[in-house]
């Protein structure tokens, strides 16, 4: 998987994360709002069409109480053909303006009373007409037709609504059956519905309820050839109330009022895209500034992700020079808490590691400045002078025998203290090396003492560091065993303790003071006729290849004698092997 | 170098944000209503007189009202005055409209005209009488010529297919009138028992086509009249009733008038073939500003017609058709 930069990451997640946040938000706030602005559509457009009907309603019961004033009038009438009726019922009419006409007909259809006086169309007979018939069989009820063209005056077609109901009245004397008709101009519908307006293309129309027909509409001329087509289903099955058509091309949202009095439902249809204008400006509105939001946010998370990011890359930057070993550099530790604290933790590490860097060399450069010293303690001149010496003065006297154990010696001591160049050599060489050493010193010091060794067989296969019993024999020699007068002895023994080695070499001199002691373990007193490797060295390198927990332990008492003890580790020689760096 | 980049695209974007932001908070009026279109449209009539055109100009303007765009109508002075209404029309194109709607009262004489309104890409749609002259982007009206054939039909019918046939035409019948004419030449020629016995034309002056009409009664025996637009029909109808012939000798005419229509119910004349013009006008002018927007439209719509009689003429849906204006 490909790894990320934090960078991106902040940038990425706290963007998404915001816009689906922001999007969230607009959707619910976009969902009520256009809740709220589709209500407030319904509300208006059914409040102006409740105006509307309520203005048609009042209009048809206004002109129904004309009519039934005129129908008590004449019905009242002694003789409706006389002069005086006439002239109440043109008084009458002329109240309202929209009053076309009033007719009278008996049971037959004849006319009895028309005003104006038109003249009726030749070719008519009225008994037939519809309105005529069920006035007759529908007695005492008032018809209300629909809008037509009125068919009954000569040279005239006017837009109507007719008014027809049976009466009763006096004529010639007689009391006559007959169907009273009025009729209003349609003009005052016609005209109180255009002015309604809902919105730029709304309309209203009226519907007719019995039959479905449409008694007004703007369009009609557009709907009979179907041109246009009005979805009068839907508002045929609500009697009120406000609905979204969506049967059409454009939706739209239809409001329906009933009027009661003449079965007509008045409908309102106004266009949604219209109506809901505020709500796609809204839309727009939210889509911009969602845009915005996002872009405002890309931009801030990507500048916090970059304050957070460019420290941590700058310390990224100060490590790789450490890594090419500038350990001198110090990280600053700017930009946020976090990253400083790095810094500093930082920088104490990188201490740390200069200081036992150091320490490393240091250690290094002691290490092999006492192996020089070893190794150059190796063939000390004086020593071999003293040997040699000592060998001239045996072939002098004639002791064949014992020069040649003087020289075995000598020369089995080099080969072990030469060895191969390493500086770790096993337990039993040492010991070898050691006993060379004694024998050489026994032959030049004419058996002023004898030595003894005791070996615990299992430590003598662990390793040691070379030379460092010789220095502590010589040392017990220079120290115990010459100034005294009585025979000396000198004990070396090894054993395990544990995981440890140790070694003691012990002698029955004449001991050292205090004084002394710290002479010969700050290698002040190195004598020139020894080896020249001194106790220092000896101790000094087996601190450096151990630790500081092992070493020399003298124990020294005057008169009575010295025991130098060292301890080191138990190693076999695989485990130095990596170790061994001289 | 990146990184200089980089802040710049990042101002860029904060510009784009602040300006985003801003059109958010303040949705400026600068954003045009989407419906309403400022075209504007030139509607030519024949002539402002007579329920015809008024009813045209009835149908362009409930396109005005539902499409929001302006409307300017110039008519000519009569039917015949092909000269004022060219001027008419060439003026118009100076106005530079969106799109023409011309019902012409000439074919040939518009020629110039519609070569200057495609010089100026300004579409011209044809109503009522097709133009053959030159290049127009619709035409809206009826099919003269079906309807002519329609027209003989319907009397063949009245006169059970057999008898003696007279037209009546029109003086100032222009493109439409022929187109009729041979229409109902070539249905005459369907009908074995049908036989063209004369034609004559008449003017708007019923007096003087009585007489013609009258003319034609004296000459032969004629069992049916077709008589090819509103005046020469009431011309022809007055002259059958002055007669009382009208049981006898069937009438069919074209278009309509409440005396035509009265004519109708008293059984002068038996069939009128009846248009839509309020459809026309509405049509057109719909159609002249989806060309103005550089729609296609389709190059003929064709009107329907009804034949009216006086059985239909008060239903429900003819009383609209027949008597458009409510007054």
């Amino acid at each position: 998987m490909q790894r990320r930069s934090i960078q991106y990451i902040l940038t990425v997640s706290i963007t998404l994360f915001s816009i689906f946040i922001i999007l969230l938000v607009s959707v619910v706030l976009y969902g009520r709002f256009s809740a709220t602005a589709k209500e407030n559509a319904f509300r208006n457009s059914q409040q102006i069409v409740d105006q509307a009907s309520y203005n048609l309603e009042n209009y048809v019961e206004v002109t129904s109480d004309l009519f039934n004033m005129v129908h008590h009038a004449i019905g009242k009438s002694d003789d409706v053909s006389s002069d005086a009726m006439r002239n109440q019922l043109e008084s009458m009419m002329s109240t309202r303006t929209d009053t076309v006409a009033l007719a009278l007909f008996d049971d037959r259809g004849e006319l009895m009373l028309d005003l104006p006086n038109v003249e009726l169309k030749d070719t008519l007979q009225i008994s037939k007409e519809g309105w005529f018939r069920s006035a007759l069989d529908t007695a005492g009820h008032l018809s209300i037709s629909l809008p037509h063209v009125q068919n009954l005056y000569k040279q005239q077609f006017r837009w109507v609504v007719s008014l027809s109901k049976s009466i009763t009245v006096q004529h010639n004397g007689k009391q006559v059956h007959g169907v009273l008709l009025m009729d209003v101009n349609f003009n005052t519908i016609d005209e109180l519905s255009e002015r309604i307006s809902l919105g730029q293309k709304g309309y209203v129309y009226i519907l007719d309820e019995s039959a479905g027909n449409i008694v007004y509409h703007p369009q009609l001329e557009l709907i009979y050839p179907n041109l246009k087509e009005e979805n009068v289903e839907l508002a045929l099955k609500y009697t009120y109330g406000s609905f979204i058509d969506e049967s059409a091309e454009e939706a739209k949202m239809i409001s329906v009022q009933t009027i009661g009095n003449v079965g007509w439902k008045v409908v309102g249809v106004s266009y949604m895209d219209e109506v809901m204008t505020t709500s796609s400006e809204l839309n727009r509105s939210m889509t911009k500034l969602l845009i915005a939001l996002a872009l405002i946010v890309f931009l801030l998370s990507s500048l916090v992700a970059s304050r957070i990011s460019r420290p941590i890359r700058r310390l990224e930057l100060s490590m790789k020079s450490v890594e090419r070993g500038d350990f001198d550099l110090t990280v600053s530790g700017e930009g946020p808490l976090e990253i400083k604290h790095l810094a500093d933790r930082f920088n104490i590490m990188i201490g740390t590691i200069k200081q036992l860097m150091n320490r490393i060399v240091t250690e290094q450069e002691s290490k092999r400045k006492y192996e020089l010293e070893a190794l150059q303690a190796q063939i000390n001149p004086h020593f071999l002078y003293n040997t040699l010496n000592t060998v001239v003065r045996m072939v002098g006297m004639n002791k064949n025998e014992e020069v040649i154990t003087t020289i075995t010696a000598l020369s089995k001591l080099f080969r072990i203290s030469i060895g191969k160049g390493k500086s770790l050599i096993t337990i039993a060489d040492e010991m070898e090396h050691a006993r060379n050493y004694l024998i050489i010193q026994q032959m030049r010091f004419k058996n002023k003492f004898d030595y003894s060794f005791d070996m615990q067989e299992e430590a003598l296969s662990f390793v040691t560091l070379k030379l460092i019993i010789q220095p502590l024999i010589e040392n017990a020699l220079m120290h115990g065993i010459e100034p005294s007068v009585d025979k000396g002895h000198i004990a070396v023994s090894v054993k395990l303790d544990g995981s440890e080695v140790v070694i003691k070499v012990s002698d029955n001199g004449l001991g050292m003071s205090a004084e002394q002691l710290g002479k010969i373990l700050s290698g002040t007193a190195v004598s020139s006729k020894g080896s020249g490797v001194g106790v220092k060295n000896v101790q000094e390198r087996i601190r450096l290849y151990f630790g500081d927990a092992y070493g020399l332990h003298f124990e020294s008492e005057q008169e009575v004698g010295t025991t130098v003890t060292i301890r080191f580790p138990a190693l076999i020689p695989k485990q130095i092997e990596g170790g061994d760096r001289s | 170098m990146f990184k200089n980049k980089g802040s710049i695209v990042s101002w860029l974007l904060l510009i784009i944000a602040a300006f985003l932001l801003y059109s958010a908070l303040y949705p400026g009026n600068k954003e045009p209503k989407q419906e309403q279109t400022d075209e504007t449209i030139q509607l030519i009539l024949r002539t402002s007189k007579g329920d015809y055109w008024q009813n045209v100009t009835m149908g362009a303007q409930t396109a005005v009202k539902e499409f929001g765009i302006n409307l300017h109508i110039s008519a000519g002075a009569d039917e015949g005055d092909v000269q004022g209404q060219l001027q008419t029309a060439m003026q118009s194109l100076e106005a530079q409209p969106g799109a023409i709607v011309l019902g012409a009262n000439a074919d040939a004489a518009f020629e110039p005209f519609l070569k200057e309104a495609a010089k100026r890409h300004i579409p011209v749609i044809a109503i009522d009488s097709i133009l053959t002259s030159g290049k127009t982007a619709s035409y809206v009206g009826m099919d003269n010529y079906l309807a002519g054939k329609e027209a003989l039909r319907e009397m063949a019918g009245h006169l059970g297919g057999e008898g003696d046939i007279a037209i009546v035409a029109f003086n100032k019948g222009g493109i439409n009138g022929a187109l009729r004419e041979r229409g109902i030449r070539d249905a005459a020629a369907e009908y074995k028992g049908v036989h063209l016995v004369d034609r004559q034309t008449c003017s708007e002056e019923y007096g003087a086509c009585q007489q013609t009409v009258s003319g034609i009664l004296d000459k032969q025996k004629v069992d049916g009249i077709l008589s090819l637009n509103t005046e020469t029909s009431i011309g022809v109808a007055l002259e059958l009733k002055r007669r009382q012939a009208g049981d006898k000798i069937k009438l069919v005419g074209f278009d309509s008038s409440p005396e035509l229509l009265e004519l109708l119910q008293e059984n002068q004349l038996q069939t009128l073939i009846v248009q839509n013009p309020f459809s026309m006008g509405y049509l057109s002018v719909k159609h002249a500003i989806e060309a103005a927007q550089g729609r296609t439209i389709p190059s003929r719509v064709e009107m329907s017609v009804e034949l009216i009689t006086k059985e239909n003429m008060f239903w429900l849906k003819n009383q609209k058709l027949l008597f458009p204006v409510v007054q």
